[in-house]
């Protein structure tokens, strides 16, 4: 199954946006939970979580531990989320995916990445790989 | 066994959140797993049998995914889980969105001629019809029609570019054809605005060509480059970059930075995407007069040829948004022995100009020697001199003289001054003992400013003896010492 668009409400977008500015200059990463049910092709962000980057001290990279993703993935399961998708953020580069974020893509993950700009997100871009080609998805903001 | 499949994973493994197998060893875990679930081979191992990095097995919290695991004993208490990596990079060089919109390229046309003249790009998949319309709707600006401005301006040029700003206020010389193959020997005295000029006219006649022949300067920098895409860097000296780089960064426009010294060269892409600007890479310039422009220093025909194209090329797939560029990175290129390598640059939180908290707003005139900390102070004494002339009739008459040539040795292999003791002007202090305190000391270069320097070291070093400049330098005198040389001898 292949999303081709992402709902995200206000709230889960503070959550992200304020972690990829805090972790300025590094690149920030977490993680992007929907319901259980949810089905159709349109994927809606129902939580996120911040992760630590692993890879902090080095410059233009991300990497989460896995057992810090399993935490969060059992805690959410218990409010009946599941694991949908990864946001990250590129420091002073745009919202693109580099031919290393291609490479590490899981399929059928949404990726979302963010362009922070001297510290402000400047853009945010979604991104999923479906039978090993990258597609965009579009970003949907909304309100409350 | 119980194990636990991250929601990441699941795809491979029929979308279940645990699977039940068995198995002694991780290794013989791994091969049950596949048995049952073949989709997971996929996530195991690539097209080519190489093991994937994304996926790990943990035994209870530890990772045992690697080769030397394959024996590691599993009980039936052990907590498996598979989990994966999620890792990235930001892009290695900064890619980007075309300077010219969308909208700007769906205004303007290809006619048939163009489609025929700009086949080659249009061939490629990268460009195509609609890069060579962001071409055509692009406007740059290239300050300088010297050596790197011959390759930038006729690559543009020729590439498409739709109006293309030339400002240079020098006139060619017959040593400028050397490097400056925009010109030929007809155009020798003529501004090179206007041989510029006609050099892209005869290109490509609908081209709109505008020649400024003027400096770029705090009053007019912002007006220059108003409503461009792009400015391309082809200037030869640090006044006008610092000027050029304040003036791009202030109105928000990227600047294709290139500079070239006698065998080497650089390029970077500056004020671009909140990456770095002139200010960040390099905070201040070298004082006045003590590194040789090109036109003291010298440079190879080619090189500019060289680092000029770069530019052109990183201008262009700037106004079409293709490929990585170097904004936040430095190219340096040595084609004496071949070398080439690409150096982060960051911007600087502390950069006047771009920095957090930024003390220069608008474009200021700039003091270059004061800039550099060279500037005169009130108390100092002022570099006495002679003209080439009143030096000359000094000589003539015999006057006790000591006359230094503070050039490198390479440059005296061009014009040697009969009689001066050389002296690069690095060994001065170290070696001021060669030097009589009682009689007149004569300082000289190539233009009449390292002989300034040299003048200033010396006094800083505690050498009282009477010193004096030779004005303008060797290339001022040139004529004389020519026409003197068998009488000086």
């Amino acid at each position: 199954m292949s999303f081709n668009k992402i709902h995200i409400n206000d709230e889960v977008l503070k959550i992200m946006v304020s972690s990829v500015e805090a972790s300025y200059p590094a690149e920030g990463c977490g993680l992007l939970f929907k319901a259980d049910d949810h089905a159709g092709p349109e994927l809606k962000v129902k939580a996120a979580a911040v992760c630590f980057n692993e890879a902090k001290g080095v410059s233009e990279h991300y990497r989460m531990d896995p057992m810090e993703v399993f935490k969060h993935e059992e805690n959410r399961a218990k409010e009946n989320l599941s694991l949908s998708g990864i946001y990250h953020s590129h420091p002073d580069k745009p919202a693109i995916l580099s031919e290393e974020d291609i490479r590490e893509m899981l399929p059928g993950m949404v990726y979302i990445v963010f362009s922070v700009l001297s510290g402000k997100v400047k853009d945010i871009k979604g991104f999923i790989k479906h039978e090993n080609v990258v597609h965009y998805a579009e970003v949907e903001v909304q309100g409350g | 066994m119980k194990i636990f499949i991250s929601a990441t994973l699941r795809s491979f493994f029929n979308r279940e959140h645990e699977i039940d197998v068995k198995g002694k060893t991780v290794g013989e875990l791994l091969e049950n797993i596949i048995k049952e679930y073949p989709d997971s081979k996929n996530a195991f191992y690539d097209e080519t049998g190489e093991r994937r990095g994304f996926i790990k097995l943990f035994v209870d919290g530890e990772d045992r995914t690697g080769r030397d695991y394959a024996v590691y004993s599993l009980s039936e208490k052990s907590k498996v889980l598979l989990l994966p990596v999620i890792a990235g990079g930001a892009p290695s060089l900064a890619q980007t969105e075309a300077l010219v919109s969308d909208e700007r390229r769906k205004e303007v046309e290809l006619d048939n001629t163009e489609i025929e003249r700009f086949n080659k790009h249009l061939l490629l998949r990268e460009i195509g019809v609609k890069g060579q319309k962001r071409i055509k709707a692009a406007k740059v600006v290239v300050v300088g029609a010297g050596a790197l401005g011959s390759a930038v301006i006729q690559y543009l040029a020729a590439a498409g570019v739709g109006t293309i700003k030339v400002i240079d206020s020098s006139a060619v010389a017959l040593e400028d054809l050397q490097s400056q193959v925009l010109h030929s020997l007809r155009d020798v005295k003529r501004p090179k605005s206007a041989s510029a000029r006609d050099s892209i006219r005869n290109i490509n006649r609908s081209i709109e060509v505008i020649a400024e022949n003027e400096d770029i300067s705090a009053d007019n920098a912002s007006e220059l480059i108003e409503d461009f895409d792009l400015v391309v860097d082809c200037s030869d000296n640090f006044k006008t970059r610092y000027t050029l780089n304040d003036a791009c960064i202030l109105n928000g426009i990227p600047v294709v930075f290139g500079a070239i010294y006698q065998f080497e060269g650089q390029v970077s892409i500056l004020g671009h995407n909140g990456g770095p600007c002139l200010r960040c890479v390099y905070p201040s310039p070298p004082p006045a007069g003590l590194v040789p422009s090109c036109a003291e220093g010298g440079t190879i025909s080619p090189l500019a040829g060289i680092v000029g194209s770069i530019q052109a090329n990183e201008a262009l797939k700037l106004i079409m948004g293709i490929g990585e560029h170097l904004s936040g990175k430095l190219l340096t290129v040595d084609t004496l022995y071949l070398n080439s390598s690409v150096l982060n640059v960051k911007r600087s939180c502390n950069c006047p100009l771009c920095g957090d908290t930024p003390t220069i707003t608008e474009v200021e005139t700039y003091d270059y020697e004061d800039f550099c900390g060279l500037k005169a102070k009130e108390d100092e004494v002022p570099v006495e001199g002679f003209t080439p002339e009143e030096l000359a009739k000094k000589i003539d008459a015999g006057e006790p003289l000591k006359i230094i040539d503070v050039r490198e040795p390479h440059e005296r292999a061009i014009l040697r001054f009969p009689g001066a003791v050389v002296i690069p002007i690095g060994q001065l202090v170290r070696r001021q003992k060669e030097l009589d305190p009682n009689i007149d000391t004569v300082f000289l270069c190539k233009q009449g400013k390292r002989s300034i320097l040299a003048i200033n070291t010396l006094r800083e070093a505690g050498y009282t003896g009477p010193m004096y400049n030779l004005k303008g330098g060797l290339d001022a005198m040139k004529d004389i010492v020519l026409a003197n040389e068998g009488g000086w001898l």
